[in-house]
């Protein structure tokens, strides 16, 4: 109860800013680019390239989507906590009868349900266009991919509203929400990258082939490879998320859902133990 | 009498090195109108965020309504209304989605219009909170704080940001709640506003309490000065003054332009007035007053009103260590300063 009255006035609350309606008509321009883009180069456009064709429709949604969905997830929740604190909104909110962890799962929830908004209209209205340009869509593997990237939303807002759980000023929660993402996102494949340089002695394999199992594990650990892996599993598609001639089970791509799962729970818990402790 | 609030031995201490509150004991009982008083950073906002649990105590134990804050916050304060203290609105909801949120968090059923009629600003209802004044403000959280007909009303500061005719309203409804049953405790650095409704009073200055008491025996146990101001038909001389001053029973002399204040026994008001004709001054008008209540604040905290202590030592710890910036290299022993000598008093 407690945790739903938070998540309704916190989404009461984000209806009502400006950024979200921008946020809402940038995602629903960007989805029914990227379909257009596969449209225009899988179906053999002028330019057609066959790296593009290669990929699976929903593998090319994903991958462009992965990058839309962290960073918009980033500017919805990094204040949720922090900006309360920060502002004294804080004092109001917890002067009824709210528990610190009602705060933080609502917010939770408050600031998924402000991101599914998005991720709905566009990936919706985008649907549409799929039909009409590429003739057949799967409704059923269409919708799976939908719920998968709303799950990614839920877990990358988790994150981000941990990190704000985290600190008790916007400033700080900035910092510390733009710096994991830009590990997370931009170089994460580079410290992997880097992981197996120093373990193979300094040296990097000869072909990506002789790379060591435990480097494909660590760069499908973060959030945006995890969604990737995830679609992957639930799309019937011919792409393969997993790596050919291994058993590991994190290379499943269904192991995907594990690392989403780890994303949305662990970090929100550590930060729930500082955000318990600390001075409002 | 049973204890609505009890507070022993708390003591506060902010990163930094801050001393906020230092053993501070206080017992609130049931039904009454408490008020708490002392000057700007004297700790009245942390000894209230440890009773709602947004601050927690170095040391001491801290009692609500039986319950323990840091325990039983959610019980706790589902019997307790807040207006706390530099809080900030959610600037898109509109003011009847305030307190249908407080209503939803308390999971009561309550007439949200009545409630916004009831501090007056049902006509701007449905307009978002960002745009009202900051008194609007304070009604709209005051308004939040009824919600549910809570057993103690823990209100910082109320009348901030209100005129002096919403400064009664809500005096009116305090009364109203107490008359309901419930306890109020409310702080406040003016003191006006809490003579008007306090059955006691606890004045805290630099985070100790300096004194417990009805304001009437506060008032008796100061001093029985009278305050007289002169109108005089020229501007006086060091001469007048110095020759007031010598009168017996005169503690203070001010003045300012034509007019004098005098602080003395109320029995030498005409030996008073003598002696200013006496050096060829004219008396126009002359009123008495007794014992301000800022002269009776001042006795106690030895400091004016006005806070010159809060930035500075504060900055560099957390936020709400703004409210008590007391450093032990400048904490004093306010008990100890000179009654007689309100230190206002110049010439």
């Amino acid at each position: 109860m407690s945790v739903t009255a938070i998540a309704r006035k916190d989404f009461q609350d984000a209806r009502g800013s400006r950024a979200l309606w921008l946020l809402t008509a940038l995602f629903v321009l960007f989805a029914a680019f990227m379909v257009w883009a596969f449209a225009e180069f899988e179906a053999g456009g002028v330019g057609a390239d066959p790296d593009l064709a290669a990929l699976g429709f929903f593998d090319f949604l994903a991958a462009s989507a992965a990058l839309f969905v962290s960073i918009t997830a980033l500017v919805v929740a990094y204040k949720a906590v922090a900006g309360e604190r920060d502002t004294g909104s804080a004092k109001l909110l917890l002067g009824l009868p709210h528990s610190r962890r009602d705060v933080v799962i609502g917010k939770v929830f408050g600031r998924s349900l402000t991101m599914a908004i998005p991720v709905l209209l566009g990936f919706g209205l985008a649907f549409g266009l799929a039909f009409w340009l590429l003739g057949a869509v799967n409704l059923v593997d269409y919708a799976l991919f939908v719920g998968v990237t709303v799950l990614f939303a839920f877990a990358y807002v988790s994150l981000m509203v941990a990190i704000s759980a985290s600190v008790s000023t916007t400033s700080r929660a900035s910092a510390l929400a733009f710096g994991a993402f830009v590990v997370l996102e931009l170089v994460w494949s580079l410290v992997a990258t880097g992981a197996v340089y120093v373990a193979n002695g300094f040296a990097l394999p000869a072909t990506v082939a002789q790379y060591p199992e435990w480097y494909f594990g660590l760069v499908s650990f973060v959030p945006s490879a995890a969604y990737q892996s995830a679609v992957a599993a639930v799309v019937d598609a011919t792409s393969s998320g997993g790596l050919a001639g291994s058993d590991a089970i994190y290379l499943e791509p269904w192991f995907g859902f594990v690392w989403l799962a780890v994303w949305a729970i662990v970090p929100l818990a550590l930060a729930y133990g500082k955000f318990t402790q600390a001075d409002l | 009498m049973s204890s609505a609030i009890s507070i022993a031995g708390l003591t506060k201490r902010f990163p930094g090195d801050v001393l906020a509150l230092e053993d501070v004991d206080l017992e609130v009982h049931e039904g009454e109108i408490f008020g708490f008083l002392g000057p700007n950073g004297a700790g009245k906002s942390t000894t209230i965020n440890v009773l709602l649990d947004f601050v927690r105590p170095t040391s001491g134990t801290v009692s609500v309504l039986g319950m323990n804050p840091q325990k039983e916050g959610v019980a706790l304060r589902q019997r307790v209304g807040v207006l706390p203290d530099g809080f900030h609105v959610y600037d898109r909801l509109t003011g009847r989605q305030h307190v249908q949120f407080a209503v939803d968090s308390k999971r009561v059923d309550e007439d949200v219009d009545a409630l916004l009629e009831r501090v007056d600003i049902l006509d701007a209802a449905d307009r978002k909170a960002g745009g009202y004044s900051k008194g609007m403000k304070q009604r709209l959280v005051l308004a939040m704080a009824l919600v549910g007909d809570p057993d103690i009303l823990i209100l910082d500061e109320p009348t901030t940001g209100l005129d002096p005719n919403g400064a009664r309203e809500i005096r009116q409804i305090i009364r109203e709640e107490a008359a309901r049953g419930a306890t109020v405790f409310f702080s406040s650095h003016i003191l006006e506003q809490v003579e008007a409704v306090c059955d006691r009073v606890c004045i805290l200055d630099e985070g100790r309490v300096v004194a417990i008491d009805t304001i009437e025996n506060l008032r008796d146990s100061v001093d029985a000065d009278a305050r007289m101001t002169v109108e005089l038909d020229a501007v006086p001389t060091p001469e007048t003054l110095d020759a007031v001053e010598a009168v017996a029973g005169v503690t203070a002399v001010t003045a300012s332009d034509s007019t004098l204040t005098v602080a003395c026994d109320p029995g030498v008001k005409t030996r008073v007035l003598d002696a200013i004709e006496a050096q060829g001054v004219g008396v126009r008008d002359f009123a008495t007053e007794r014992t301000s209540l800022e002269d009776l604040f001042m006795t106690y905290t030895n400091h004016d009103t006005d806070d010159e202590l809060t930035a500075d030592d504060a900055a560099d710890t957390d936020r709400d260590a703004a409210d008590a910036p007391i450093t032990d290299a400048t904490t004093e022993d306010a008990t100890e300063s000179d009654a007689a000598e309100p230190s206002e008093v110049s010439r």
